[in-house]
This record gives C-alpha cells, structure tokens and sequence, in this order.
C-alpha cells in the first residue's frame, strides 16, 4: 500500500473531525500525517491488543494540539480504546478524543500533552527508564525507542532546550525526535519571533541530526532506520507544509488552528482525489493500516515467549516491577529508622533525615532512580547510589544540571514509562521553574515523588529568592497532589512511607534545611501522619481551651508555646498537620476533634496565610509570613519576622481575653 | 590559555593558578585583587557566601568596570547609564565590592563587613532596592539573562522613540554556566539573538565547575556554538588577562549582534583551587594562603590609598559624559516626555479615554468576552499612552494583546510598541522584568493562565521587585472549553493569589475590564495580573463614575430586604451569582450579590467595610477554580461553588452543568443551608 495513501487516511479523518467539532488544530496532523505514517508502519513496535504491552516503543504527541493526528493513528492501527465513535465526537464530553491528548495507557496514549516542550522531556524520561531497565532486566525483556513528534514551540520552549542538552550529554540513543519543520506558528510565519539554526543546537549538544522531506515517506523511513542505528540520541528535521492538503490554506497560517467548513474539506477531496465521505476510510486503506498494527506481533510474541522461559524469580521481579509493586519487606527498614529516632530523639537537619531514609529505601526498592538539579550536595540523596552517565546507564541517581525544568517531566515520562520509582530533588522554591510539570504529574496521576527542602526562611542569609514564602500554598492548591511536611525524624519515616505507598498521584515532600528537634515520643506504631493532622499534645488540666496548629518546622515552636501557656493554667494542645490533604480525607468528627472547633485556634507556618483559615475559623490566629523574607541568619530571621513561641502565645492570649 | 583548556581532563586547578599567579602584575591585576581581597574577608565575615565567582571573574569584571562600563558612581539611577547585570547571583560579593571601589554611597566598607545580616544592603544575593546601583534581583539562575534582555529591548525601543542623544547605552551580564544551562537563559538568548540586540553583552564565566562538581559531568555541549546558532557572536578568552578580555569587551563594542564572552577562569584563584568552590567555607589558614598568594599583605577590608584612588576615578571615569548628556537634555525637545516617562509619571490625560470607553459600555452594555473587552481598553489606553508596550507569547489572536497602529518590533527595527516573543513564556516573563527595571516604559504581555506556571519564577521576581509589569492572563476556566483540561486552569488563581505583592484582577464584565485595567496601570509598586475569559460574559453594570473595583470586591446587586445570603464571586462567575439571585428572589430569598475582582485590594479595606460587604449572612462563594483560599471570605460556615478536580474537553456551557457551576446548584446550595 501507498503510504500516501495511509496518510490521507489520517488527513480525512482528522479534518472531518475538527470541521464535526467546529474547531481543532488541522495543521500538524494534516502537515505530519506522511511523518507519523513512517513511523506507525514501518518502524513502530506496538500491538493495539495489549497496548500497555511493557517493551514496545512510546510514542509521544508533544505537539498536543494536534491531537487528532494521535487520534486517527491509534484507530486506523487497531486500537479499540479509540473508536470512530470517539473521533466523531472530537472534543465532545465523553469522547477518549479531548482537545489535547490525554493520559491513557490503555488507549494507546502515553502522556498527556499540550503545554509545550513537556512531551519530549517524557519521552526522554522515558528513553532514560528504558535505559536503566535495560541493564537491569537485560535486553531480552527491555528494549525499546521512544519516539516523540515535536513542533517549533517544543523547541522554541526553554525546558525543550534543558532536554536537548541533556539527553545528549547522557546519551539516550534510544529517544527519537521527528520535528515537523512547518515554519509557522499561531501569530504567523516563524521568523516573526524565531531565528535559531536548529539542527545545529541538536549537533552540539551531541545528537545524530538528518534533514528530510517531511512529505516523502519512504525519505522518513530511511531517516527513522538510521536514527535507530546511531548509538546517539536522534532528531530527523521534517520540512512539512502546515496544514498540508487543504487547498486555500496549506502552508498559511490560517492553517494552524483553522475553523474549518464543508466548501473546505470539499476542495481538499478533489485536491488529493480522495473522493469518499466524511469518516469513511476505504476498505485497502483500512486493511492496509489493520496490518500495519499487526506488524509488531511475531515481536510481540517472541516476547511473550521468552518471559514465559525466565526463571521464576525473575519473571516475579517482572511482574512486580510492572505492575508497580514495591518489594515486600520495603517498609521494614523504615519502622527501623522510627523506632531508632524514637530512642535517640536528637535534633537533625531536616533534609538529611530525607537522605538518611532514601539512602536506606535505596536499597530495599533497587528500581529507585533519585537525582537532582545541580544540588546533590545540599540535598545529599545520593550518597551511595552509582551516577548514571552517557557511559553507564546503570547507574541510580541522575545529574540533572541545573535544569528543574527537565527534571520534572523527566520524572513524569520515568513514572509513565513504568518500572522505576523515580525521585527527584530540589530546593523549594526552584519547585517553580518546574510548575508546569507539577500539575501534569498530578492530572496524570502519576507516582512521583518530589522531595523540595529549604522550605522556608529557616535557610537564613541566601536571603528572599531562595525563601519560600507562597510556596505551600501554591503546591497545596494543585488537585490530587499531596504535600507533606514533616515535623521531625518520625513524621519524615512516616511521611516517605506515605508517599511511596501512594499510588494514585504525585507526592511533594518538604523538607526543612535547618535542624528539626524531636517532636515525637511513645510508640512507633501506627502511622499518625497517614491521617493528614492529629493531635501532637492534647492538653492538660481541664477541657481544651486553645489548639495550636503547625507544619513542619514550626511543630517545635508551637510546642513551646503550648508548655508558656499551660505553665499558666491554660490546657492547650497542639496539633501536627504534615498533610492537609490527607486531613481532609478524614471524616467531620475526626476533623472536628482534632483541630478543635469550639477552641481557640491558632496556626503556625513560616509561609502565608493562604488556605489556614479553613482550619483556624474566622477569629483564628496565625502567625507566619505577610510577604518576603530577608538575608540573615535563620535565628535571627524567625525573631524578625515574629515566628516565635512568645508570638503565638501572645496569639492564644489576645483571644483568651476576647472571650472573658 | 592551553593550560587552562588542558587542565579541563586533568582535575587539580592549583598548577594553573600557580601559572595564573606567576604572571607580571600590571596594575589592573593589582585592582582586581582588591576586589578578591574584599570578597574573601566579607566572606570570612559572614562565615557564609560563594568566593568562587568573584575571585574567578575579578579581573574580567574589572576590565569592564575600569574600562568599559558608562556609569558616574555620583548618580547611579543617571538613566543614560550601562546597565550591569551580575545573572550569577550567588557571586553577589563581586558587585558589591566593585560597587565599593567605585566609590558608590550607600556600599560603605561597613555594608561589606555585615555581608548577608539583616538590614545591610549587601545581601546573600542582589536585592534590587537595596542598593541604587543593584539593578535587578538575582540569585534564581537564568532570570538575570532574562532581565537583561528586556534592559536591552528597552534601550533599543527608547532609542528609537527619543534618539541617540538621549538613550544610548549598553546592557553588561555575568553570567555562570547555571545560568546557561536553565531553559529561561535559551529563551532569551534565542529572542534576543533573533532582535539583534547588538548591544547586549554577557561575560559568562567558564570555570568548568557548578555546586555537584565538574561541569562535564551534567554537560557536554559547546555553548558557544549553540550561542552562534541563536544569532549571537561568539569570543572565547583567557579570563585572568585583562587585555584579552578588554580585546573582546572592544570587539562586542562593534559587533551587530549581541556577544557572548566566555571567560575561561580558574574557579575561586588563588583560593588553592581544589576546596574552595561553591558555597565553599574557607577558614582562617586557607584565606592568609590565598592572600599570601596575590601578594596582599594588608589587613581585613583595607585596600591601600593608592589602589583606592585609582578606582574611585574609575567610578568617575563617565562623569563627563554624564554632564554632557545632561547639557544635550537640558535642550531636547523631548525633555519633558523622557523625564515623564523614566520617572514613571502617567500622562496627564491618560484616563480620558478609559472614562468615554467607560461611558459607552455603561451605555451600550456589551456582552464581550473579558479578553475583548481588555482589547477595548487596551484599544483606548495604547494611544493616550506611549510608554505601553505590549505583546505575546505567541498568542496574539487569542489573547487579544494586539493593538492596531502599535507596530511590531523586528530584528534592527525597534520603533514598534509590540514584541511577538515567541513560545517562550519565561523569557517573556524576564523580559517584562527588565523593561520595567529599565525604566520609560510600562510593559504588559498576554499568555493564557494556565501558561503563567511557565513563567511563575519570573513572576515572581516581578513581585519582589515590585515593578510595574502588567500580564495580561486570558483562556482563565473551564470556560474555555474544547481544549481541555491540559489548558484550563484551576489551582492557578489560588497559586497566583499567594505569591506577596500580586494583585490578581478578574474582572466580571466589560466595564469592570476597563476599570481593572485603570488599576493596574496605576499601580506604580507592584505587578498586576489581568485575568479574563474566553467565553462572552454579559454586561452587570451601567455606572460608570467611581471605579468600583478600587476597593477590590463590592455589593453589586444589594438583597431586596434583609440580606439573607451573600453570593460572592469573581469574573464570569459573577454573572452566574446575578441569576442565582434572582432565581432565589422569586422565592421570596433575599440575596446580595458581592464581585470580588480583587481580593489583595479587598483585603487592604477597613474591617467595617468589608463587614459590610461580605455581610453577616450565609456565604457562598462561586469561582471557576479551586476553594484554596476562599475560607478567608466565607468564614467556617460558608459555602463554596467551584471546581474541586481537573477539567474536561467538551463546549464551554456544557462544561459548566457538568461541574455543576449552575444558577441553580447555588440556588440549591444556599436553600439547604437555610433548612
């Protein structure tokens, strides 16, 4: 078959669908339709029966917005989760065809995308997983590309730039990228704002680099075969025209994100003599495409086949690595690590109680991949783990230079891909320059976790820029993602252990720089943190009159606080609330008993107010931050900014008074 | 220089200093070792700081300080001034001490002896306001590359309103390999290198060291070249010989593009190499090594007389120039507009145009989408106000940023008011933040909200810095429909709303539009946020005399007899609340509808006032977005109407029903609080 032919099929489909919807994105897939036909028949390893099938190739549509092109390639090569039914209803409520591709393995879709340059940062999250899972389950089980179609804003996008520089320097030979050279984007022709020679910013920074005809298929299946053969990663520069089919606009701008008409899609029927119906694709065409989705099966199988031949045990680990268990007995190290902290009850810096756990998880959970943007020796989530490096792809903790950015959605194609628990490290107020990539991990649902420290003024004279101030509340805002921040050595077991058994999205924990005291006592038991916010201290001497609420860092000061006023006659009881979200999981009475409605309430966090009103009611106290921070020594910072035991007694006390 | 690109494989630096300190010592070497001398005992002070960078870079900055940069330590905000930019914040000694030597009030030896304590103005990093002469906060890598690109757009486009007499003058930047590595300093050197910003430098100091060690070891790629492929011209030079680096300095004086120098140090010499890095300590044997040296025999903070003349003429060197500048404004024609507009003062009449724009929404009441009516303002604003100058990311037609007659800037043509800045959000962002630090012009630009997370470390700075930067956010809820979840925004207002010194506009309607933007075009301390709709809203209001949106929120809709409820709510939501109300009415509920356009305004009111305004009542709050936040407004037994997951792809007003944002799930919602 005619792979032009193929490719009108996906043009048809596409343009029928986006003029059905009355809006849509015609120009990437009519422009890259000749492009991802390459791909999908001649080179992509998948089979549309079991697609989240673990070794085939990832495919990853980093120019979302041309999302019908993904669409009409999962059903033209047989994947049941994407019917036309879906296609014809683009964009509707209800289709599995959204305005941007979204995360669903079993349809074929590997990662969300859309917000630009997050796409290719997958897949090379992706490539980078594949790579270490090579070495570690040899290339009989593992071994796999991860192709991404990339348009100009991919790589005009600063976190495009982080990923080019770094999957070269790493050398992710695996990770193609088929950029549709279109020259136009959404304010018109791409000089208006863009003058990079880009394959040479691809050639430097180490990549195997070919330029084609984005329109000659045969052109781009030579490219993809030689991409696959280089030991380096790969970029095929397509020059397409945008749009690429429709007479009155191919080429134009209009053609990037054109309502279209019937008068259009009519001409483009005659234009490429393609004279059938809306939605109907003739039946070679369709045959065609059925094959070329079988084309991986004698693969498949043969797979299949030597899983079946592992020995037990290691088909076990396969299976448990897949599926995304962690080993049995992974806990136990942390109910040591409690108990221990629990006996020793001494005062340690907050971000080397994190580095103490995952040094120990490090080695229970052998798929654990840690890493940090240039940061590794403030962080220290190291320590004996092997670098991974162009040259070992064994290697456990990931120097990611100074690029957040890249980590981020690194991280989120490592969790896509499977197979490895990933983590990433940065200071708390660098968690920004990832934002973007915080809210797709948790739209995906995706089991990152992210471990920020610094959290606060507490990292005293580097002054306002690296204290956080909104930051908690900013990262406590994004839906479905839970923000821990532990109090002392117990809460951060309790808390990593919390994050590691949270499946169904992404994890931030935070970490104090400065040492956090003990603030735990009695049992190791139960995990208090796992309710959200429990009471810490209850007080004594007669009913509860007031309830100090605190994170983090600031547990400390509210125990303090807690023992001026009861010295006073005043029972009060402090509350620890490492995770909001969790808290909120709980029921009313819960809730209700543990913040203490009824009580006078204050809150202690050295960020702002935003959000504690929930829990400390219309007339509750806080003390905490009203704006930026300043360069100086932490103690002298919490003293300036009134962070202190005497504030937040003072606090309780203006209250107590209100009330007499 | 072979030695120092040799030792690159081979780990040890001392062999490469010894060679560096073996050399004669011109009087320019002598200059900059007063500026190693201070930054290593300001350092030894505060027990804490990064000598690295100003001990690598001290003779590449002194060159350009002693030779190159037009400043008059007597008037450092003299407008016609070079801007210098140290990217690399974490070196924040290295301006200090220059800022010190040249003779700069306000950097007295005292400021350097209490480095990184509180109130001294020589903090852990740059603070802009701490010092006159501290042109931007920087510290978060990449955002100084960021700034100085929007410094060096300001120049080209102030140069080309007001001539060369007035504005000519270049934008200086040292930057680390950090800086180069992020994605914020690609953005902007790609837009810069596209704008041809021929006299923008960066001096980036190639030590082949970050804070995990070895460079090589997080990246391989040849960043000169990748800066050729952005257009720029591109020099690498020994960084320890002023006379090379001066040689560059000259030929970045000449090029048509913007210059990277990359200056091969030898990290933290003559600090014995290996130990003193990053954020390295240094104790009291290894600072008498490295002093011993350079040969500095002298005391703690103390630099001889002679040394001290020769660089307080240095921080005199452009006195005359500024005179004479001053003598060329004193006659211009223009003077009155230039000093207006660097001194930030509105034109007199700018808001006549809003107030008749005003009038005819009041009269005509238009159904606008919020984006349209931000146009319309803008429409109305951009004439009046030369200093505006607006743009996207690559937006333009959906953000509505776009005014006709404005003119676009291009590469070598600068006499536009708009700049397409491409997909580059960040850069953009930075960009904003320089314009205004620059001074002389007010600068807004559009991308969607859900887009701001791309810029937020910027936006931030912005906040900080509190500059008048104006983003305009569009696409701002589910309302925008089709696209989906990917674009629709929900945590952000609440992100937004919690960075300090933000105010966050979503204004409900056209005339609202008009007066959010009024604000924020007032607002002199601070940056605004514009937040608007894609979807038509319909018109609330017809009174068009007091900007009611001053107060940051206000009864819109009084309840008829006693308020009952208070429906409180922001943007698109307020017209949702209107027909709650009196769909409530009808069944004898008396409500009042509250807009609540502005919390951070409505915060700063009295407590009596905003009392009044929020009532005594049941609350209900009604926002697109997360509740984050509205606890503050409803009280504890208030009740919140909103989104409380992810969006979805579908037609805006089915989007609506399916979250159940409906006149009649608030209805609902305050009926059964009040069984």
């Amino acid at each position: 078959m005619d792979l032009r032919l193929m490719a009108d099929a996906i043009r048809f489909l596409s343009m029928d669908a986006i003029k059905h919807a009355g809006e849509g994105h015609p120009g990437t897939p009519l422009g890259a339709a000749d492009i991802c036909t390459a791909l999908f028949a001649r080179h992509l390893k998948c089979n549309p029966q079991d697609p989240s099938w673990f070794d085939r190739d990832r495919f990853v549509l980093s120019n979302g917005h041309g999302s019908m092109l993904i669409y009409a390639l999962l059903h033209l090569s047989g994947y049941e989760g994407i019917t036309l039914e879906d296609i014809r209803r683009f964009r509707q409520l209800g289709s599995h065809c959204e305005g941007h591709p979204e995360y669903h393995p079993d349809r074929g879709i590997e990662v969300t995308t859309g917000p630009l340059g997050q796409g290719i940062a997958n897949a090379a999250g992706m490539a980078l997983a594949e790579a270490f899972l090579n070495r570690m389950l040899g290339a009989d089980i593992v071994d796999h590309h991860a192709y991404a179609l990339v348009g100009d804003g991919c790589l005009q996008e600063g976190l495009g730039q982080e990923v080019i520089s770094l999957a070269g320097h790493l050398r992710l030979g695996k990770l193609v990228f088929l950029w549709d050279d279109n020259r136009m984007t959404d304010d018109g022709p791409i000089d208006l704002a863009l003058s990079d020679d880009m394959p040479a910013r691809f050639r430097l920074s180490n990549w195997h680099v070919q330029e084609v005809d984005g329109h000659d298929a045969d052109a781009v299946d030579t490219a993809l075969r030689l991409a696959r053969e280089d030991p380096r990663p790969s970029m095929i520069a397509c020059r397409t025209i945008i749009g690429r089919g429709l007479p009155q606009i191919e080429g134009t701008r209009a053609a990037h994100s054109a309502r279209l008409d019937r008068e259009q899609t009519d001409a483009a029927r005659a234009y490429l003599n393609w004279p059938h119906p809306p939605f109907e694709i003739p039946e070679p065409v369709c045959a065609a495409w059925r094959e070329a989705g079988r084309r991986s099966l004698p693969d498949y199988q043969a797979w299949q086949a030597r899983v079946a031949a592992l020995p037990v045990e290691k088909r076990r680990e396969l299976d448990r690595l897949r599926e995304g268990r962690l080993p049995e007995g992974w806990r136990d190290a942390l109910h040591a690590f409690k108990r221990r902290a629990l006996e020793a009850r001494k005062a340690e810096y907050g971000i080397k109680l994190s580095a103490d756990i995952i040094d120990m998880l490090a080695e229970a959970i052998p798929e654990l991949l840690s890493g940090a943007p240039d940061l590794e020796g403030a962080t220290q989530h190291k320590r004996r783990l092997a670098p991974f490096t162009a040259t070992d792809h064994s290697g456990r903790y990931v120097h990611y230079g100074i690029r957040e950015h890249a980590m981020g959605a690194m991280l989120n194609g490592m969790a896509a891909h499977g197979g490895v628990v990933p983590i990433g490290v940065t200071y708390l107020v660098f968690s920004d320059y990832m934002r973007p990539t915080l809210r797709l991990t948790a739209m995906m649902g995706l089991r990152v976790s992210f471990v920020f420290s610094h959290d606060s003024i507490g990292i005293g004279r580097n002054g306002p820029t690296h204290q956080p101030v909104e930051y908690l509340a900013a990262l406590r805002a994004i839906p479905n993602m839970l923000v821990l921040r532990p109090a002392d050595a117990v809460e951060a077991a309790e808390c990593w252990e919390i994050a590691l058994e949270h499946r169904a999205g992404p994890c931030s924990l935070i970490f104090a720089r400065q040492p956090l005291p003990p603030v735990r006592s009695g049992n190791a038991g139960e995990n208090l943190s796992g309710r959200g916010a429990y009471v810490l201290a209850e007080a004594e001497g007669g009913a509860r009159r007031a309830t100090i609420l605190a994170t983090g860092s600031e547990v400390a000061i509210a125990l303090q606080a807690r023992a001026r006023l009861q010295s006073d006659g005043v029972p009060t009881a402090v509350v620890s609330m490492p995770c909001w979200e969790l808290f909120e999981q709980q029921d009313g009475a819960y809730r209700g008993a543990v913040i203490g409605e009824g009580t006078i309430r204050v809150g202690v966090e050295a960020a702002v107010r935003l959000g504690w009103d929930r829990y400390i009611g219309g007339d509750g106290g806080f003390v905490g931050m009203t704006g930026f921070g300043a360069s100086g020594p932490e103690d002298e910072l919490f003293a300036h900014f009134g962070i202190t035991p005497e504030r937040v007694e003072a606090a309780v006390r203006e209250r107590l008074q209100g009330n007499t | 220089m072979a030695s120092l690109a040799e030792r690159r494989a081979g780990g040890s630096r001392l062999p490469e200093q010894t060679e560096i300190l073996a050399r004669p010592v011109p009087g320019e070497r002598r200059m900059a070792d007063a500026v190693r001398a201070l930054a290593i005992d300001a350092v030894q002070a505060a027990q804490s700081g990064h000598p690295g960078m100003p001990l690598g870079m001290a003779d590449a900055a002194t060159a350009l300080w002693t030779r190159f940069l037009k400043f008059d330590a007597a008037d450092p905000r003299w407008p016609d001034r070079d801007r210098f930019v140290l990217s690399a914040g974490h070196g924040s000694l290295l301006l200090y001490a220059l800022l010190h030597l040249t003779g700069h009030d306000g950097m007295e030896i005292d400021a350097l002896q209490r480095f990184r304590r509180l109130h001294s103005p020589a903090a852990g990093h740059p603070e802009y306001g701490e010092h006159p002469a501290i042109e931007a906060t920087t510290g978060p890598l990449g955002q100084g590359i960021g700034a100085a690109v929007g410094m060096a757009l300001a120049e080209r486009m102030l140069a080309a309103r007001f001539g060369k007499s007035l504005v000519d003058h270049r934008t200086w930047v040292v930057a680390s390999d950090g800086d180069l590595m992020e994605g914020i300093s690609h953005e902007a050197a790609s837009l810069a290198g596209h704008l041809r910003l021929d006299k923008l430098a960066v001096l980036y100091d190639d030590n082949g060291i970050s804070v995990d060690g070895e460079i090589s070891r997080v990246c391989s790629e040849d960043v000169l070249r990748r800066f050729a492929a952005y257009g720029w011209a591109v020099k690498q030079v020994d960084g320890h010989d002023p006379t090379a680096v001066a040689a560059a300095l000259s030929s970045a004086l000449r090029s048509r593009k913007p210059s990277l120098i990359a200056c091969r140090t030898s990290l933290g010499c003559p600090a014995a190499g290996d130990s003193v890095g990053q954020g390295v300590r240094m104790g009291p044997a290894e600072v008498l090594r490295a002093k011993q040296a350079l040969g500095w025999p002298h005391p703690p903070f103390t630099v001889p007389e002679t040394l001290a003349e020769r660089w307080r003429q240095a921080g005199s060197r452009a006195a005359g120039t500024r005179r004479a500048w001053l003598r060329r404004i004193a006659r211009h024609p223009q003077r009155a507009e230039f000093e207006r507009v660097t001194a930030g003062r509105l034109p007199e009449s700018w808001h006549e145009a809003v107030a008749v724009l005003k009038s005819r929404i009041a009269e005509t009441r238009p159904r606008l989408a919020s984006r349209q009516s931000s146009h319309e303002t803008l429409t109305a604003l951009v004439p009046a106000m030369p200093e505006l100058v607006g743009g996207s990311a690559d937006l333009t037609s959906s953000t509505l940023t776009f005014v006709k007659g404005m003119g676009a800037v291009a590469p070598g043509s600068y006499g536009g008011r708009y700049v397409h800045y491409g997909i580059r959000e960040h850069a953009m962002a930075g960009a904003l933040n320089g314009m205004a630090l620059h001074g002389g012009l007010i600068p807004y630009a559009g991308t969607f909200v859900a887009f701001s997370d791309y810029m937020r470390p910027a936006l931030r700075l912005a906040a900080q810095m509190r500059l008048r930067v104006i983003y305009v956010l569009t696409h701002d809820s589910i309302g925008l429909g089709e696209d989906g979840s990917t674009h629709q925004p929900i945590e952000h207002l609440a992100g937004l709303r919690a960075i300090p010194g933000v105010h966050l506009f979503r204004p409900a309607d056209a005339l609202e539009t008009a007066e959010c933007w009024e604000l924020a075009i007032r607002r002199a301390d601070g940056p605004s946020l514009i937040v608007l709709s894609r979807q038509p809203l319909p018109a609330l209001r017809s009174d068009c005399g007091e900007n009611r949106c001053a107060r940051g929120g206000y009864v819109l809709a009084e309840a008829e007899g006693p308020r009952q409820a208070t429906l409180i709510a922001t943007g698109s939501e307020v017209a949702l609340a209107i027909a709650a109300r009196e769909r409530l009415a009808a069944e004898g509920i008396a409500a009042a509808v509250v807009s609540l356009p502005c919390w951070e305004l409505f915060a700063l009111q009295d407590e009596a006032y905003r009392m009044r305004v929020l009532g005594g009542v049941m609350r209900i709050g009604i926002e697109a977005a997360c509740d984050f936040g509205w606890e503050r407004w409803l009280g504890e037994g208030g009740c919140f109407i909103g989104m409380s997951g992810y969006g979805a792809s579908a037609p805006c007003e089915e989007l609506y029903r399916h979250f159940g944002l409906t006149a009649e799930a608030v209805a609902l919602a305050v009926r059964r609080r009040m069984h």
